[in-house]
């Protein structure tokens, strides 16, 4: 009984270490793969360096990186000073976003009429490109910081709110039933019952959010700011040097990943039955 | 008989009047759908009253109006007099489906229960006590915790029963509180159930579809017929003397008569709906 379990259990074992080589040989065989294409396409067009070859943007890339940390104001800064500036509007414009969706949210979530009356509103505003407001915003603002971190707020603020208000529909309607035989207090019912059970969508809707935030900030940057990694990469183009071009977008895609792997933790702080 | 032992002793806080009350649903596509034909009745104070009847009958319709979770489409319920037009405090309910909180401990479901309204006569201390005592009831104190995830699904039912109880309502309201339950499990919580009932002065009105269950708990039992337009085809009064005891009591040649009375007027209710023509997954959710 025993062995056989045992047993049982190193062959699982076994087979989910040849599964994770299998996987493993995989990813290096196309990694591989699209470098060698990624060399023959710009092998041809070896005119000075504009086009970015697999050696030259290896070569960028340790550069970018050894000078990462420098700091010479006004106009030369290291890729971290660019990264964080990047972080920074990020978060002030996401976090202004959630504080200002989130209530909101949970609001026209339980309150039917006030919904149907913003809903047309919404649903008009929501597919605009968050890039679409930032004229607006540099007219309104007059400030190119600003208007980075507004263009952030409308890129998040819809996502969240929509997912919120989602949320709050998805609430088990035995819960609301629950707090009205119980004659729960506004309070009671909104923290201690709502709110809780629409976590789920708030967290899906800030993951949403934080991804698509990080997709538009690097676009509005490359039109507003004086540092972050938008801006990196307009000065890197208008310096016609595409190779560190690449190594800008394969350090987004990293950060991109890492922050949405973070926020996607917070699932594991609900409990569902 | 118990109810009226009670009943001459305390006010009727507990009374029920259930007036003329009909219910229909409009159906997508525009049919409308009568659950409930005209149902009248009266539940006295610390009386335990059983309703029975065919799956998707409206059982649980009718104990949500009673609970005032929905409005009768005619007529109406009193408590103590008092029309009901609202859930309240008073009428503590059990649902069909345990509705537990899965973020709070069984013991954080039982204190929320009794915080929910924002006053309450006790303090914070004594509330505690008494979430102790009725998880204790339900032999639940070890478990109390535990997130409902991490409770069986009888123990999240005891949570459910012992959330009720400490509410201290005067009447309690039980929609098939056991019907998920294994045989086992199910006996088990009976048998609290009976206990719990003869040792608590409220009016109890539970929703069941075993007839057991109804025979050992009831001091009367009220047979819904099948919908659609369900009425209250039969009432029985269900005299064993209380305390009950079920090994006694499954003994007792009118026990058995008793049974094959109620199990008659169920299968009849069927019967009936399957001569309507009425689909049978119909009303099933
Ligand atoms: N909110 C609702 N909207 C539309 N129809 C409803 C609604 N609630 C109940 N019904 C209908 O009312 C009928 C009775 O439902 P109800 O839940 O009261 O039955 P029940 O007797 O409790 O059944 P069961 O024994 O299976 O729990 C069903 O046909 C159901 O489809
Ligand atoms: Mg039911």
């Amino acid at each position: 009984m025993t062995t056989s379990s045992q047993m049982r259990h190193r062959r699982g074992t076994r087979d989910r270490q040849a599964h994770r080589l299998k996987a493993f040989i995989g990813f290096v065989v196309c990694f591989a793969a699209i470098i060698g294409i990624w060399q023959l396409v710009t092998t041809g067009y070896d005119d000075g360096g504009l086009a970015p070859t697999p050696a030259a943007s290896w070569q960028r890339l340790i550069e970018v990186l050894s000078t990462a940390l420098v700091y010479n104001p006004p106009n030369d800064f290291g890729i971290v000073f660019h990264l964080l500036a990047s972080l920074q509007r990020l978060a002030v414009g996401f976090v202004l976003a959630a504080v200002a969706a989130i209530p909101l949210g949970l609001v026209l979530g339980t309150n039917r009429v006030l919904h149907d009356a913003l809903d047309p509103i919404i649903q008009v505003l929501r597919p605009v490109s968050p890039l679409a407001w930032l004229p607006v915003g540099l007219a309104l603002l007059r400030d190119s910081e600003a208007t980075a971190i507004f263009v952030i707020f409308m890129a998040s603020l819809w996502i969240i709110l929509i997912n919120t208000i989602d949320g709050v529909y998805r609430v088990n309607p035995l819960y609301l039933d629950l707090a009205k035989t119980l004659e729960a207090t506004w309070a009671n019912r909104t923290f201690k019952v709502i709110l809780p059970a629409t976590l789920p969508g708030i967290v899906t809707g800030l993951r949403t959010a934080l991804s698509t935030a990080w997709l538009v900030i690097v676009a509005a940057e490359m039109i507003v700011g004086n540092r972050g990694m938008g801006t990196f990469v307009w000065n890197e183009w208008n310096a016609m040097n595409i190779n560190s071009i690449i190594v800008a977008i394969v350090i987004i895609g990293v950060v991109g990943l890492v922050l949405d792997r973070s926020i996607a933790l917070l699932h594991r702080l609900i409990p569902t039955t | 008989m118990r109810n009226q032992l009670v009943s001459s002793s305390k006010t009727q806080a507990g009374s029920i009047e259930i007036a003329n009350i009909t219910k229909g649903f409009q159906r997508r596509g525009g049919a409308f759908h009568q659950v409930l034909g005209e149902i009248s009745c009266t539940v006295a104070d610390g009386e335990f009253v059983t309703i029975i009847g065919p799956s998707g009958s409206g059982k649980s319709t009718l104990l949500k109006i009673i609970a005032g979770l929905e409005t009768p489409d005619q007529g109406g319920v009193y408590l103590a007099g008092q029309p009901v037009t609202a859930p309240s405090r008073r009428l503590g309910v059990v649902f069909q489906q345990h509705v537990l909180l899965p973020w709070l401990t069984a013991k954080q479901n039982v204190l929320f229960a009794l915080e929910a309204n924002g006053t309450s006569a006790r303090t914070a201390e004594e509330r505690n006590e008494l979430a102790e005592y009725w998880l204790e009831q339900v032999q639940l104190l070890d478990a109390q915790d535990l997130k409902p995830g991490q409770l069986s699904g009888g123990m999240q039912q005891r949570v459910g029963i012992a959330r009720a109880f400490a509410l201290e309502s005067d009447v309690l309201l039980l929609d098939e509180p056991l019907g998920a339950l294994d045989a086992l499990t199910r006996h088990d919580l009976q048998q609290q159930l009976v206990y719990l009932s003869e040792h608590e002065s409220r009016t109890f009105i539970l929703v069941t579809h075993s007839v057991d269950e109804a025979l050992l708990l009831s001091d009367r039992v009220l047979v819904l017929s099948a919908g659609p337009a369900a009425v209250i085809q039969q009432e029985l009064h269900i005299p064993f003397a209380r305390p009950r005891d079920r090994q006694t009591l499954e003994q007792s040649p009118e026990y058995l008569e008793l049974r094959r009375h109620l199990l008659d007027a169920l299968t009849r209710g069927t019967q009936e709906q399957k001569m309507g023509m009425q689909p049978i997954a119909d009303g099933r959710k």
